[in-house]
């Protein structure tokens, strides 16, 4: 075997090291951009709702 | 000094500055973490390679109990001194710790089969982690589920204060009920029982992965300080959009 397959294989247990990395990966990874795209969303919102008028400044 | 971040706007200031400082320093820890697990620690002389799923399972299930005790101060706090920021970081951690717990339980469900032989066993610690995702989701639930936002945030604290005692259970699960699940072997009177060279993988990816709940923590509180000021915004709008009329 090479040296990467190896690796890959993990002594015969890759097909359940591998998955949990993965879904380690994909939600901690996914709820950080959710997070993100959230916040971003609610960020463009108040501008919008504060644009036309501007009331007074916040304290 | 804390009382001083007490204050919402003064807290976003805060925040804007130590968050890219707090995503380099999770970056490094993790990626620090993952390469001395993956490449420069041994196989267990019992379990093989699959100790590898060590580095991200028990990192996710500390920070499963850590979010919920998290969430149950500052629940809390909310109910006594009835501080905005304290509910609001609640209601920032609760998905962050269901997360934890999701993947607490999937990657020892992973780790179960090719050591245990099954995925899954009604044990005292698998059981009681079980419970407690259940209550990140109740909470998250209940939270929603008012029409006035100050109601849902006190049902919910209450729920998140009695689901507490679910927290020193999962603790000593291990030791009150001899089962299936391990023990501790990091956090032990007598020391950890694990050699250095897979503690300090471990113990990189535990603090990387604190700081990661701490990254997404400061937005997604960043996110409901916005949500609050836009439903301000809106009420006073409809306000004066009603007296104008």
């Amino acid at each position: 075997m090479t040296g990467l397959s190896e690796f890959l294989d993990m002594g015969g247990y890759g097909h359940f090291i591998w998955p949990s990395y993965a879904v380690v990966a994909v939600v901690m990874v996914g709820l950080l951009i959710i997070s993100r795209r959230e916040l971003g969303t609610a960020l463009r919102d108040l501008d919008a709702l504060d644009a036309p008028e501007a009331p007074e400044a916040e304290q | 000094m804390f009382h001083r971040f007490a204050n919402p706007t003064r807290f976003l200031r805060f925040a804007a500055v130590i968050q890219p400082w707090i995503a380099a320093i999770t970056v490094a820890l993790i990626g620090s973490g993952l390469y001395l697990g993956l490449f420069n620690s041994p196989a267990d002389y019992q379990q093989g390679e699959t100790v590898r799923i060590m580095y991200v399972h028990v990192p996710s299930a500390w920070m499963a109990l850590f979010c919920y005790s998290a969430m149950a101060g500052a629940c809390a706090i909310a109910l006594i001194w009835k501080h905005p920021l304290a509910e609001l970081s609640a209601k920032a951690t609760a998905p962050i710790g269901a997360g934890f717990t999701f993947l607490a339980l999937v990657t020892g469900s992973l780790w179960g089969k090719p050591m245990w032989g099954t995925w899954w066993v009604w044990d005292a610690r698998l059981t009681s982690m079980l419970v407690l995702l259940f209550l990140y989701l109740g909470y998250m639930a209940l939270n929603n589920a008012f029409d006035d936002p100050a109601r849902g945030a006190k049902s919910s604290s209450i729920l998140a204060l009695v689901g507490f005692v679910n927290v020193p259970i999962i603790k000593f699960s291990v030791d009150w009920w001899n089962t299936l699940h391990q023990p501790a072997s990091v956090v032990k009177m007598t020391g950890p029982a694990i050699h250095a060279s897979m503690l300090t993988p471990l113990l990189l990816m535990g603090v990387g992965f604190t700081t990661y709940y701490l990254w997404v923590m400061l937005i997604r509180i960043r996110y409901e300080v916005t949500a609050n000021k836009i439903r301000t915004l809106q009420r006073r709008q409809a306000a004066t959009g009603e007296s104008q009329a």
